[in-house]
């Protein structure tokens, strides 16, 4: 951002902005504030923040160089992200007893939508955490998976596809002791153990063509109940085309 | 960023003076934006300048499994994967890399005992760090560490302290055109074995009746392998990150505006660590399945400067 000169800003006020007991007038004012103005001294209008710079803001020949690009025309992004626990019974949520690419479900918070202006190199990054009451070494884990352009519950069966990041897991959490007694007894004194509670800190990077894309994190487990943690689901996006059509 | 004025109320006498104030607060903030204004250790697309520009970009994706055996440690004083010195009796000690004050050496101890790569990313081309910090390094990276147990993945073992450490390692030139290894410290990550045994309780839990864990035994908490951990990191790599004087050209004190850095690319160094003297017996093993690691180089400068004064604006 250049230095803006900034200017007289009583020129918003004079005359028809205030009444005769100087009362202000906010639409007008406001107006005045940012009005579209790309030439002439006008009211010094902010509307430079928005990247309409006037003649006063440049030094004369001096050019317009990669400084003077609106902000975030080379670099933008987007973020989404859920607040609370996402709860799940597994068997009302997933159907199918596999774990194919067809049966996972977006995880809600975690699914973003954007638009490229331009062919960009895109990189997410996402944190999700969450627990399963999955038992110890039942081998039917929580699993995650980025999917990219692909709500995958939605469309057609993706058996086979893998994810490009691969899979991830909310490990098993819910220990029944070992030693002796019977089965019986030691399942009564099953508990939980928080601190298996797990964390996906994940990112990638592709690039993608302009216009519109989603990408999100898709789970599925065969039974019982787990619960997501949804922090964030992050989208940054740099150019990969000259900027202004150059 | 938000900035923040007091804006003009419905009915506000609105004089010229305070009219002024309010514009002039606004000048000054655009003029002077401080940093606390800036999200904190948070990656977002505001703390990349609007002008940011990706040079090069590259990303390497491994999902076989990587195992890590420390074997060597049937008796206290034995050597272990991950530290450089040959006798591991202190419990404390973390692992260490060289704190070598040469110019041509690797930064930290490989092989066994040593760091062992676990990925490794090589960029399409070289990129020269500059003094001015005027580029950098954008490196994300991630391990799922899948497994962590006794070498044996016996889970009736007692489950000693057992440790999984990751670390960044950029591949840089030094002054005569050697790579040599120097691992970032501020990316280091660990993770620690998991176990079956609710040790949370008192010994004198009547569910526990017998073996490790029962009653009155003293508690030790039995093996369970798989850990299921993630160990990620995102870090931006500067010419000032790079504490080594392993680079191409100048002197590490230097103050040239034109000194660089060449860096060929960025690794994944893993090691083990097994904390607890009674239980180095049974030796620690890893696995580690999937690794992400991506690199991209910014420069914050248009790529093309001469194309400059043909852009018309708006």
């Amino acid at each position: 951002m250049p230095t803006y000169s900034g200017g007289n800003h009583q020129d918003w006020s004079t005359s028809s902005v205030r009444d005769g007991a100087e009362v202000s007038d906010p639409d007008t004012y406001m107006g005045r504030m940012y009005a579209p103005q790309t030439g002439g001294t006008g009211y010094n209008s902010f509307e430079a923040i928005n990247g309409q710079l006037q003649n006063d803001d440049l030094i004369v020949a001096t050019p317009i160089i990669y400084r003077h690009l609106q902000r975030n025309s080379l670099c933008n992004g987007k973020m989404v992200g859920l607040t609370g626990n996402g709860d799940y019974r597994a068997d009302c949520f997933w159907s199918e007893s596999t774990g194919d690419g067809k049966n996972y479900r977006l995880i809600p918070g975690t699914g973003i939508n954007f638009h490229l202006p331009s062919d960009s190199l895109v990189i997410f990054t996402w944190m999700i955490g969450g627990a399963t009451s999955i038992r110890f070494d039942e081998n039917r884990t929580c699993r995650m998976q980025l999917v990219i352009d692909d709500w995958r519950d939605t469309e057609a069966p993706t058996t086979g596809v893998v994810a490009p990041t691969g899979r991830r897991h909310l490990v098993d959490g819910v220990h029944a002791p070992a030693g002796s007694g019977t089965s019986s007894t030691r399942d009564s004194a099953r508990i939980r153990r928080p601190h298996r509670d797990r964390v996906w800190a994940g990112h990638y990077g592709v690039e993608l063509s302009a216009g519109w894309h989603k990408a999100g994190i898709a789970a599925y487990q065969r039974d019982r109940t787990l619960k997501f943690r949804v922090r964030n689901m992050k989208a940054i996006w740099f150019s990969k085309s000259p900027p202004l059509g150059e | 960023m938000a900035i923040k004025w007091n804006p003009i109320l419905e009915g506000e006498e609105l004089h010229a003076d305070r009219v002024q104030d309010i514009g002039q607060a606004v000048v000054d903030q655009i003029n002077a934006v401080g940093s606390n204004q800036i999200a904190e250790s948070g990656l977002n697309w505001e703390n990349f300048q609007s002008d940011a520009v990706v040079i090069q970009w590259n990303q390497n994706i491994e999902t076989g499994t990587r195992t890590l055996n420390a074997d060597t440690a049937a008796a206290s004083g034995s050597a272990w994967m991950g530290n450089p010195f040959t006798n591991e009796v202190d419990d404390a000690r973390d692992p260490e890399w060289d704190l070598s004050t040469t110019p041509t050496g690797n930064q930290l101890t490989i092989g066994s005992p040593g760091w062992q790569r676990i990925h490794n990313l090589t960029l399409d081309s070289a990129a020269d760090l500059k003094s001015d910090n005027s580029n950098s390094l954008l490196v994300l990276g991630e391990s799922y560490a899948f497994l962590l147990s006794n070498l044996a993945e016996d889970t009736t073992e007692p489950t000693p302290h057992h440790l999984l450490f990751t670390v960044v390692v950029v591949k840089a030139i030094n002054a005569v055109g050697t790579e040599v290894l120097v691992p970032l410290p501020t990316t280091l990550r660990w993770v620690g074995a998991d176990t079956n045994t609710n040790n949370s309780l008192p010994t004198a839990s009547g569910w526990v009746a017998t073996g490790y864990g029962a009653t009155g035994s003293g508690s030790y908490a039995s093996q369970k392998n798989w850990i299921r951990k993630n160990m990620p990191f995102r870090t931006l790599i500067t010419y000032g990150d790079i504490h080594a004087k392993t680079f191409d050209g100048n002197a590490e004190d230097s103050t040239d505006n034109n000194d660089i850095k060449r860096v060929l690319g960025v690794s994944i160094y893993a090691c083990l660590k097994n904390c607890s003297k009674t239980w180095r017996g049974f030796g620690t093993k890893a696995e580690i399945r999937e690794r992400v690691l991506t690199a991209i180089e910014f420069r914050a400068k248009v790529a093309s400067l001469t194309k400059e004064t043909a852009i018309s604006y708006p």
